[in-house]
C-alpha cells in the first residue's frame, strides 16, 4: 500500500507540477517523495498524485499536496483542471531542449488561464547533469524568471541536485505569503479544495514572487484524519534520501 | 466464491467444456478444505499434490482444445472465442499468436489463406517502412533517426515517440535493446503517420508492448518455461532480423485494429475514455451507492485515478502477464476494449471499495493510484473477470437499470 505521510500539520498546500513531456517532472517529484530516481519510469498518463511534510523555521508543519500531470498537449484539457485551487506551480523545463524552454511561455499562459491569478511559480531547469548537452544558459533562465516574476531554480533528478531545495523552496514562498496574512478563518475541515477555505491577500516583498498572491490553504492545526490511530504517528519521520544531503 | 465459480461454469453452456468446469469446481473445494485444517501437514501436502494434478490435466486438457481449434481446416472463431474466454495457455507460443491474430481479424481463419495473406501484409508493412525510413534494418536508434528528413509534423510526432519509447515496458529488459526499441519506434511512427486524426498519444506505446511480448515468444528457441514472456536480451540477437521484422509487421496491424475500436479515446478531447469513465461511474452507483458517496465527499472524481485504467487497459495496474492474460478475454469478447473493458474497471474499484472506506482523501488517492495488484494471481484476475461479465450481463442490454 501507499505510504503514510506525517499526518499532523498546520497547512496544506495543493502545488503542481507542468512542463513539456519527458523534462523530467515525475523523475523530480519520486526523488523528492521517495529519494530515488527511477529508471522504470513511465509516461505520466493524466495525473499523479504524491504528498510530503516540511517544517518551516518558525516549526510549523506544511503538507504539501503534489499532483504531477501528462504533459503532452493532447491532454492539457485534462490537466489543467488541476490548477484549480493550487497555491504553487513548478515549472519544469529541460536545461537540454531549448525547445522545452520556449514553451515555457504557454506553460504560463495556462496556468494565467486556469490558475488562481497569484499562484506561487517557480521555474525549474531540470538535467543539469547532461553538461554537454546543454541548450539553455542558466543566465537566460534567470533574466527569463526574473521579468516574469518567477522564482527559479536549476536541478538534475538524476544526481539529485537541488531537488529537495526547489521543492521546499516553493513551499517556503507560499508559506511566506500566507503567514505574513493571517487566515481568517480557521477552517477545520479536512480538505483539499481551496475553495472551501477562506483565503486571504498578501504582499509578497520577495521580488522573485512579487504580486498578491492569494494563497488558498487549509489552516489546520491537529490531527485530523480519521486513521487507524496505531498507525499514525509510526512512519512519522521519513528518512531523507542519502544522495540527497 | 463458489457462486461465482458456478457463475463462469454457467456462462458459456456448450456441453464439451462440462469436464473442465466440473475440475474448476473440484479445484476450488480443494481450496476451502485446505483452509479450515492446517493442522496435518502431510494432510494439506497431499491435497496441494491432488490439486497440482488436477490442473495439470486442466491445463492438458485445455491444450488438446486449443490444438484442435487451431487445427481446423476453417477455424471455427466462436469456438476459439470461447476457449480463449478463459485465458489462452502459455505453454505454446503459438496458441496466444494465432489466437490473437486470428481474433483481431488479422489473419484469416481459412488456413488456406493464412500464409499468402500474412504474407501480403508483412511486405505491405516493410514497403511502408521504408517509405518512411528508407532502408530496413535494425541499426542503432540514433541511426535510425538521423536517416529521415522529416516534416515538422513527423519531428514533433517522433520526438514524443522517442522519449516514450525509452519509457516502455522498463520492467523488461529487452525494451532496452536497440533491436526492440527501434521495432516500437517504426511501429509508433508509422501508426502515427496513418492516423493524423488522433496523432501519437501518450499510451498508445503502452498497447503495443504486450503484442511485441506476445509475437516475440514464438521465435524463442528455448523458453523460460515459467514465464514464457521473461526473455533476455541474447535471445533478441539470436532471433533473425527477418523474423523481427515479422514480428514488427504482426505488431503494428494487430495494434492497429486494436484501436480502431477505441479511436476516440485518442482523438481531441477524448470522447472515448470519457465515456467510459460515466459509465463506471454509473455502474458503481448502482453496485456500491456508499463507495461513490464517500468518494464524492472527499472530492476525489474519477478522472484522479481512473483516468489511467481506461486509457491504457490496465497495463499499468497490472503486471504484463496479468494483462496479457486479461487482453485473452478482451479479444474474445466482441467489443472487449471499447466495452467490456468498462465493466472490468468497474469490478476493480468495487474489488477495493471497502478498503477505501475508512481512508480519507490522501491516503485514498495514494490508494486507488497504486493499487495493491501486483500480487495477483490468476484466480484473482478470474474472479475479477467473473463480476466483470456478471456486471455485463445485468447492465448491457438494460442500459435504464442505470441510466436515471
Ligand atoms: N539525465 C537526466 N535524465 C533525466 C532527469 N530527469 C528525468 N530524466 C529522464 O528523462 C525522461 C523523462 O522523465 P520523466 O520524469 O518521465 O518526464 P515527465 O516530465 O514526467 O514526462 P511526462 O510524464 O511525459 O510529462 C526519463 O527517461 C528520465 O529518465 C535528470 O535530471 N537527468
Ligand atoms: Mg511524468
Amino acid at each position: 500500500m501507499a505510504t503514510r505521510d506525517e499526518e499532523v500539520y498546520d497547512y496544506l498546500f495543493k502545488v503542481v507540477m507542468i512542463g513539456d513531456s519527458g523534462v523530467g517532472k515525475s523523475n523530480l517529484l519520486m526523488r523528492y517523495t521517495k529519494g530515488d530516481f527511477n529508471i522504470e519510469s513511465k509516461t505520466t498518463i493524466g495525473v499523479e498524485f504524491a504528498t510530503k511534510s516540511i517544517k518551516t523555521q518558525d516549526k510549523k508543519v506544511i503538507k504539501a499536496q503534489i499532483w504531477d500531470t501528462a504533459g503532452q498537449e493532447r491532454y492539457r484539457a485534462i490537466t489543467n483542471a488541476y490548477y484549480r485551487g493550487a497555491v504553487g506551480a513548478l515549472l519544469v523545463y529541460d536545461v537540454t531542449s531549448m525547445q522545452s524552454f520556449q514553451h515555457v511561455a504557454n506553460w504560463l499562459k495556462e496556468l494565467k488561464q486556469y490558475a488562481d491569478s497569484n499562484i506561487v511559480i517557480l521555474l525549474v531547469g531540470n538535467k543539469t547533469d547532461l553538461k554537454d548537452k546543454r541548450e539553455v544558459k542558466k543566465e537566460d533562465a534567470a533574466q527569463y524568471a526574473d521579468q516574469h516574476s518567477l522564482a527559479f531554480i536549476e536541478t538534475s533528478a538524476l544526481d539529485c541536485s537541488n531537488v529537495d531545495l526547489a521543492f521546499d523552496r516553493i513551499i517556503n514562498e507560499i508559506y511566506k505569503v500566507i503567514s505574513t496574512n493571517p487566515q481568517e478563518d480557521e477552517d477545520s475541515q479536512y480538505s483539499r479544495q481551496s475553495d472551501k477555505t477562506k483565503t486571504g491577500g498578501a504582499q509578497g516583498d520577495d521580488s522573485k514572487t512579487q504580486g498578491s498572491t492569494k494563497a488558498s490553504s487549509v489552516k489546520q492545526p491537529g490531527v485530523k484524519l480519521t486513521q487507524n490511530p496505531d498507525t499514525k504517528q509510526s512512519d512519522k519521520k521519513k528518512k531523507k534520501s542519502k544522495c540527497c544531503e | 466464491m463458489k457462486k461465482l465459480f458456478n457463475f463462469i461454469k454457467n456462462r458459456k453452456d456448450d456441453s464439451q467444456f462440462d469436464e473442465e468446469q466440473k475440475h474448476g469446481e473440484e479445484d476450488k473445494q480443494y481450496d476451502e478444505d485446505s483452509t479450515k485444517d492446517k493442522d496435518s501437514h502431510s494432510d494439506e501436502n497431499s491435497r496441494e499434490a491432488k490439486l497440482e494434478e488436477i490442473k495439470r490435466s486442466q491445463l492438458d486438457k485445455k491444450i488438446k482444445k486449443f490444438q484442435n481449434v487451431l487445427s481446423q481446416k476453417i477455424i471455427d472463431l466462436d469456438q476459439l472465442k470461447t476457449l480463449s474466454w478463459n485465458g489462452i495457455p502459455s505453454t505454446n507460443a503459438s496458441f496466444r499468436c494465432d489466437t490473437w491474430r486470428l481474433l483481431l481479424d488479422y489473419q484469416p481463419n481459412d488456413q488456406e489463406i493464412v500464409s499468402e495473406t500474412i504474407k501480403r501484409k508483412r511486405e505491405e508493412y516493410t514497403d511502408m517502412i521504408e517509405h518512411y525510413f528508407g532502408l530496413i534494418g535494425f541499426d542503432s536508434v540514433q541511426e535510425l533517426l538521423s536517416k529521415k528528413e522529416m516534416s515538422q509534423y513527423e519531428q514533433k510526432a517522433m520526438k514524443q515517440i522517442k522519449i516514450d519509447v525509452y519509457r516502455t515496458q522498463p520492467e523488461y529488459k529487452i525494451f532496452a535493446t536497440s533491436q526492440v526499441q527501434v521495432m516500437l519506434i517504426r511501429i509508433l511512427f508509422s501508426w502515427t503517420m496513418r492516423h493524423p486524426a488522433s496523432g501519437y498519444v501518450q499510451g498508445i506505446n503502452d498497447l503495443a508492448a504486450p503484442l511485441i511480448l506476445v509475437f516475440l515468444t514464438e521465435h524463442i528457441n528455448h523458453p523460460n518455461q515459467d514465464n514464457i514472456y521473461e526473455i533476455n536480451e541474447k535471445e533478441i540477437e539470436e532471433i533473425d532480423p527477418e523474423l523481427l521484422i515479422q514480428v514488427e509487421a504482426d505488431t503494428f496491424w494487430c495494434l492497429s485494429k486494436l484501436v480502431d475500436d477505441i479511436q476516440d479515446n485518442y482523438t481531441e478531447l477524448q470522447p472515448g475514455v470519457h465515456k467510459i469513465l460515466n459509465k463506471m461511474k454509473k455502474l458503481i452507483e448502482q453496485k456500491d451507492a456508499e463507495a461513490l458517496e464517500h468518494l464524492n465527499q472527499l472530492d476525489i472524481n474519477f478522472m484522479d485515478f481512473a483516468y489511467r485504467w481506461v486509457s491504457c487497459y490496465l497495463t499499468r495496474e497490472f503486471n504484463t502477464i496479468q494483462t496479457i492474460r486479461l487482453w485473452d478475454t478482451y479479444f474474445a469478447e466482441d467489443e472487449g476494449f471499447s466495452q467490456f473493458h468498462c465493466y472490468v474497471c468497474a469490478a476493480l474499484f468495487l474489488q477495493f471499495s471497502k478498503d477505501l472506506k475508512n481512508l480519507a482523501f490522501q491516503e485514498a488517492m495514494l490508494f486507488l493510484q497504486n493499487l495493491p495488484t501486483s500480487k495477483w494471481n490468476d484466480d484473482d484476475l478470474n474472479i475479477l473477470i467473473a463480476k466483470s461479465y456478471e456486471m455485463k450481463q445485468l447492465y448491457h442490454y438494460n442500459t435504464h437499470l442505470y441510466q436515471n
